[in-house]
């Protein structure tokens, strides 16, 4: 298992990461970690019916945090059997990859505990494998947003990595598109999005 | 509303709650939008200008009074979730959002006597968690999603996916509390007897059932509910039905409403399985899409050549397991008998209680009592769905529980749908059962907030659609806020008589109009445009 500095370490903009070669395995410098303290996640939510959702899966159990696979991408049971009870002890973050209901959901849920969307990229399908992404969330890490250009399709680990390290304590949120371009990877016109759900500052 | 008075209210309103739940800030008040407002980021849109979350019903009082004394519209929500109806939103621009959450305890449930009673935060989750941690013997009703409030809920006249009986979730509903305009608090039925013993068991007490009144009306806020629960059955079986043809849809509703209406059979859920064709058979969507649409016998040859049938439905029984295997014999016996080429098939059998296991892979959750929220994991964007993450408007038209209204409404509709482009409804919609006695032909139809032509046509068939129902002797139940008015119109019968029987209402016990102004079409007099009462 790559604990997060050694990730950190072994570079988040990497270049065309072969599929099977493993985690980052060209070696490019980090150039998006952040300075300041990041938000310490409770739980990951992904969509594990797409490559992407399990691709975001697994960078982040490889950096050690708790995930959790949608069945069908319906989020009741993570919040019926876990997040519901984790947040009536205290509201946690959370971070995810999912097509908008469940996040949608989450969200609402995550008012009326008081917490927010903190960051937010939105990953629309143009077709051909082109990706536009739509980032908000704190500057720190939307750092990423440049890393993304040429990491083809990889830029799913890449939002991983971002959101696993989102930066705390924003207080001016920011906002960037990039568009990516790869081989042909989630279906033409369809929305995902990488998300990250913490307390309210 | 002068901005001395608001500022007044707002300071009353913290010294009643608290500061830290008065929200004033763009960012906290945003949260009061309505998601899937047609009308969102147009001067249009129907915003709050502040939030207010007592944990109270003395706070309820508080807030009210000092709403009354500065004239503050409030907008009563219990979780704010009926997204399509409105959501948060208020109906009047500017209201100040009196949002109960907080107040989300379980007061008592009674297993034996199988009712709840609960405050107005309480989502369905949170009551089936607290029933399945006690191990009590009853089922809740609940909505498609489970996240709402069964009181927000039951007063929008929301439905669920059991039996008939507790579907109505505010039918299935046993004694209220509220505070009135006014700021004083009131128990109806048996509640305004002071230690009564049967305040959720015996609904209307004695002289005028007044419930009515809190349901779509804004004449006070709820703040306590009782609600009747299903006690747990021993066993549920599901069978399929299909007729070949389309006329068969008259026999066949007609049967099934025997077996609902003497109390074989819960909800049932009709389909039609030439419809679900279209997709994969070019033929029948060219036939459909010919000019004046085709003709029953047409459909039938197209169905009888390809084995189709034309129509669907599913059957739910719930009781014994002795029973339940006679009663899916006595309907499978009964239909077969009547409509030539009727076949059967069963569908799931489950027995309870069941463990989490089993439970998880229960398809359709609500139909035994378990909140669920895979209603959002349906999203992809489609022809249907063009916008899927921005929502969409419920159209929900209560038509006569016959197949005769099922064939005349959907060639009604689905004309309005086809003249404004909308790819919604059509000639083998299937209405919604969640309603006893009624059925309802609901579409959603599309939101974006990106193209505002889809918003614009959505509006504009909206308006038409609402029309050509009331032509037809149809009209909604339910309506989202931007169309309340216009649904309010259409239940005119001798000049409007009870709309003007409810402004009478409204300004006898609200004359300063604060409780949601124009909820269920219902204007304090001071914002009636000068319509008279």
């Amino acid at each position: 298992m790559t604990n997060r500095r050694e990730f950190l370490q072994i570079g988040l903009a990497a270049t065309a990461l072969p599929a099977a070669g493993g985690l980052f395995s060209s070696g490019a410098e980090a150039t998006v970690a952040p300075s300041v303290p990041t938000i310490p996640l409770y739980k990951v939510l992904f969509d594990d019916r797409f490559a992407q959702g399990k691709a975001f899966g697994d960078v982040a159990s490889n950096l050690g945090l708790a995930c959790h696979a949608m069945q069908a991408g319906d989020v009741t049971d993570f919040w019926y059997h876990d997040l519901d009870l984790a947040w009536r002890a205290e509201p946690k973050p959370i971070a995810g990859f999912t097509r908008h209901g469940p996040l949608f959901v989450l969200e609402h849920f995550g008012w009326d505990r008081g917490l927010r969307v903190v960051f937010r990229a939105e990953h629309h399908s143009l077709g051909g494998g082109v990706i536009e992404h739509r980032l908000s969330g704190p500057a720190e890490s939307l750092s990423t947003a440049a890393a993304l250009i040429p990491a083809g399709n990889d830029w799913v680990r890449l939002m991983a990595a971002t959101v696993t390290q989102c930066a705390a304590g924003c207080s001016q949120p920011a906002e960037r598109t990039v568009v990516t371009r790869g081989a042909a990877s989630l279906p033409d016109d369809e929305t995902f999005y990488s998300w990250v759900i913490a307390p309210k500052a | 509303m002068s901005a001395a008075d608001f500022n007044a209210a707002i300071t009353k309103f913290k010294a009643a709650v608290g500061e830290k739940y008065v929200f004033t800030s763009d960012e906290d008040v945003a949260l009061y939008r309505d998601a899937y407002s047609p009308m969102w980021g147009t001067p249009q849109e129907l915003l709050a200008s502040a939030a207010v979350a007592p944990d109270t019903v003395e706070q309820v009082q508080a807030i009210v009074r000092a709403a009354n004394e500065h004239k503050i519209p409030l907008y009563p929500i219990s979780t704010g979730k009926n997204v399509g109806y409105g959501g948060s939103a208020p109906n009047l621009h500017g209201s100040v959002v009196l949002d109960l959450k907080r107040m989300n305890r379980i007061l008592e449930v009674d297993d034996r006597r199988g009712f709840a009673l609960v405050e107005p935060g309480v989502a369905y989750f949170d009551l089936y968690r607290h029933i399945q941690e006690k191990k009590l013997k009853v089922w809740i009703d609940c909505p498609d999603p489970g996240w709402g409030s069964l009181i927000g809920n039951s007063l929008d006249h929301g439905v669920g996916y059991t039996f008939g009986a507790f579907r109505d979730h505010f039918g299935s509903h046993c004694g209220m509390e509220v505070v009135l305009p006014n700021g004083e608090i009131m128990r109806t039925g048996m509640g305004a007897l002071p230690g009564a013993k049967t305040w959720q068991d015996y609904k209307y007490g004695f002289g005028p059932y007044v419930d009515g009144l809190f349901g779509q009306g804004n004449f006070g806020i709820v703040t306590k509910m009782g609600f009747w629960l299903m006690p747990e059955p021993e066993a549920y079986q599901s069978g399929y039905v299909s007729v070949p043809k389309r006329h068969d849809i008259i026999a066949l509703v007609d049967h099934v409403n025997y077996l609902e209406h003497i109390g074989l059979i819960g909800q049932p859920n009709y389909s039609s399985p030439l419809g679900r064709t279209q997709r994969n058979e070019p033929d029948l969507r060219a036939l459909v899409g010919k000019a004046g649409g085709p003709s029953d016998e047409e459909l039938d040859r197209f169905g009888a050549a390809k084995g189709i049938p034309s129509w669907e439905v599913e059957l739910q029984f719930y009781g014994p397991a002795k029973t339940v295997a006679a009663n899916w014999e006595y309907a499978r016996e009964r239909i077969g008998a009547s409509i030539p080429g009727s076949t059967f098939r069963d569908g799931h059998s489950y027995r309870f209680p069941m463990t989490d296991e089993q439970k998880a892979a229960v398809e359709h959750k609500v139909a035994v009592g378990i909140p669920a929220m895979s209603i959002f994991s349906i999203g992809a964007r489609s022809e249907l769905n063009p916008s899927p993450t921005d929502g969409h408007l419920w159209f929900a038209p209560i038509i006569p529980k016959t197949g005769e209204a099922i064939l005349e409404s959907q060639r009604a509709f689905a004309k309005v749908y086809q003249e404004f482009g909308l790819n919604v409804g059509g000639i083998f919609q299937t209405p919604a059962t969640w309603i006893y006695r009624a059925f309802v032909m609901i579409v959603g139809m599309p939101v974006s907030r990106s193209n505002k032509e889809i918003n614009a046509k959505s509006m504009a068939a909206f308006k038409r659609v609402v029309e050509v129902a009331a032509e037809h002797g149809w009209a909604e139940y339910r309506s989202p806020p931007a169309f309340a008015d216009l649904v309010a119109d259409s239940y005119s019968y001798n000049d409007h008589a009870l709309r003007r029987f409810n402004e009478q209402l409204k300004d006898a016990v609200d004359p300063n109009g604060i409780i949601a102004a124009g909820r269920g079409g219902i204007w304090p007099r001071h914002l009636r445009g000068g319509r008279k009462a």
